[in-house]
């Protein structure tokens, strides 16, 4: 008997799980049963991931309300966060994170600037890297009628934060109460999603979108407020991918009708173009269930081009995802589906690509409020999932993430209990997906119970016709 | 009453929009033209006064007929609509 790396199409699933430690498989435990020949058996890790110790990293009050983190290079991550309360007096604050292997050293919790936001548990903060030193972030401050979108530059020396003045971006009513997105469009260029009118509960609540340029830590205002939906809800849970050049797409929620109970998934595409003229292409009905007011969507593009969306919301619903390819302005959804039966909650989704760029790590509150990870590869408008794993066991620890790839790692910034800001890295190898090889099928054999000449991200198919 | 084409959800027959103005994107699905909206085709039907229209793959667009007569009581969401049944209150809806 032996195992052959052959990437054949169709088949069942067979007994059968591979741990894979750096790239090498170590070692294949067969279950019970019988694997028929040539039949595609998907070996997918089942062992629990490797983590580093779940780090607490500030000791601010509801330090982890707000969460957006963002990789610096060098190993270190910078993580913004919200912090001493909630409503009329939360603030931004900001902590330097120091990968090693799974080990996390910190530098000091540092207060960016007053927010005053109205609420918790949504995506309201939105960090960006700028230039090597420099990121960029978008925050709503005050809240109710005079709640407007804000946006401040923080240089980055060690584990030194020094911040810039704090700008206001809109002076659209209600600009950015609820939720903010940013992405960087090219070089020192940002998009930021917003919703102005009222909150996102009400069905004058609309999408809008902005263009700003950093120089240095002076934000300037490049482009009108623009407007990017017509559809009644729109803008709770935005999340704003670069999908093309001057192109992102940005996923909210919305719905046709005022009379509705609550919003669903909408997407549209901003272009922006040399002018800093932002237009919209058409917003298109991404999802037909899930309909609350409190969705949340993590939107990332994949190397294709394609977007890969996670959907989250209130009311215990289930987690979903979309893959949508996007074509000038144009959006068609490939491929929609449940992605776990444990995500609920007024709270949003982590997402980030990996280097492979077809698989994307997602990290979301899971069964207990515990914070999970599942890898879901997307090739084409083929999803498959991974096993959905705790990674960590503090309670209320999923209630918001932010995940960063560092080397070989992957960190993810989170809530835990007391609503208090955490860390934690996990061996990436260890949740990796096995995935089709690229290379051509080739036999290799089984010795002592142990496979070499092999990466992580092979698939396997039992050959019970050889004996090598 | 109003004269709209009328937007479904394929599974339940849901109404989730009108539309004053309908067409078709690249991508086939439907468009509201006023209010710059789209549904996909693979999720929605779309009705004329002649009954459900035929999906075309966005190589073409799609023959629109006439809108269909909205009684005031129709709400999005609170009713489904078939061609052969017309107007029906949706059994799921629920009030918030």
């Amino acid at each position: 008997m032996a195992l052959i790396k052959n990437p054949l199409s169709g088949g069942g699933g067979g007994g059968g799980s591979i741990s894979v430690v750096n790239g090498i498989i170590e070692q294949y435990k067969a279950s019970s049963g019988t694997i028929d020949a040539n039949t595609f058996v998907e070996f997918v890790n089942s062992e629990a991931p490797g983590v580093g110790e779940d780090t607490k990293l500030s000791d601010t009050t509801y330090g982890g309300d707000m969460i957006s983190a963002v990789s610096l290079g060098n190993n270190k991550v910078l993580v913004v966060h919200n912090g001493d309360g909630r409503y009329d007096s939360s603030h931004v604050y900001g902590v330097v994170v120091t990968i090693s292997g799974v080990t996390i050293t910190y530098g000091t919790d540092t207060q960016i600037c007053q927010n005053y936001n109205d609420n918790y548990g949504y995506n309201r903060l939105s960090a960006i890297l700028v230039s090597q030193n420099k990121v960029f972030i978008a925050h709503p401050r005050d809240y109710l009628s005079t709640a407007a979108l804000y946006g401040i530059v923080v240089t980055i020396s060690g584990d030194i934060i020094t911040v810039g003045t704090d700008s206001q971006l809109s002076t659209s009513q209600n600009g950015g109460t609820d939720v903010v997105s940013a992405s960087l469009v090219s070089e020192n260029k940002i998009f930021i999603a917003h919703n102005i009118g009222r909150d996102i509960s009400y069905s004058d609540s609309k999408l809008a979108g902005i263009v700003i340029i950093v120089s240095g830590t002076t934000i300037n205002i490049a482009s009108s407020d623009t407007q990017l939906s017509r559809t009644y809800f729109a803008g709770g849970g935005v999340s704003a991918t670069l999908v093309d050049a001057g192109k992102v797409f940005v996923g909210h929620n919305g719905s046709s009708s005022a009379d509705s109970p609550g919003a669903i998934c909408y997407g549209v595409i901003a272009s922006i173009s040399g002018t800093n003229t932002i237009t919209a292409g058409a917003d298109t009905q991404l999802m037909i269930t899930g309909r609350t007011y409190h969705n949340f969507y993590t939107a990332v593009t994949l190397t294709n081009g394609n977007v890969f969306l996670v959907s989250t919301g209130g009311g215990n619903t289930n987690a979903g995802y979309l893959v949508a390819s996007v074509a000038s302005t144009t959006i068609t959804v490939e491929n929609s589906a449940q992605l776990s039966t444990y995500s609920w909650g007024e709270t949003s989704a982590g997402a980030v690509v990996l280097p492979s760029g077809v698989d994307v790590f997602v990290s979301h509150r899971a069964a207990d409020g515990i914070l999970s990870a599942v890898v879901v590869t997307i090739e084409g408008s083929t999803v498959t999932i991974g096993n959905d794993t705790p990674i960590s066991s503090i309670a209320y620890s999923g209630s918001g993430s932010s995940p960063v790839v560092v080397g070989n790692n992957i960190f993810v910034a989170h809530t835990a209990t007391g609503n208090y800001l955490y860390g934690i890295v996990s061996d990436l190898s260890q949740i990796y997906r096995v995935r089709p090889a690229t290379s051509a099928p080739k036999m290799l054999g089984l010795t002592a119970g142990s496979l070499t000449d092999t990466t992580a991200g092979d698939v396997w198919v039992l050959n019970t016709n050889g004996s090598e | 009453m109003a004269k709209k084409y009328i937007i479904t959800t394929k599974e339940e027959d849901r109404i989730i929009a009108f539309a004053k103005e309908l067409s078709t994107l690249d991508n086939g699905y439907w468009h509201s033209v006023l209010n710059d909206t789209a549904y996909p085709n693979t999720t929605c039907y779309a009705y004329d006064a002649d009954g459900k229209i035929a999906e075309v793959d966005g190589s073409e667009q799609a023959k629109i007929g006439e809108p269909i007569e909205i009684p005031a009581k129709v709400k999005a969401e609170k009713y489904c609509y078939t061609a052969e049944d017309g107007f029906f209150e949706n059994p799921d809806y629920e009030e918030e």
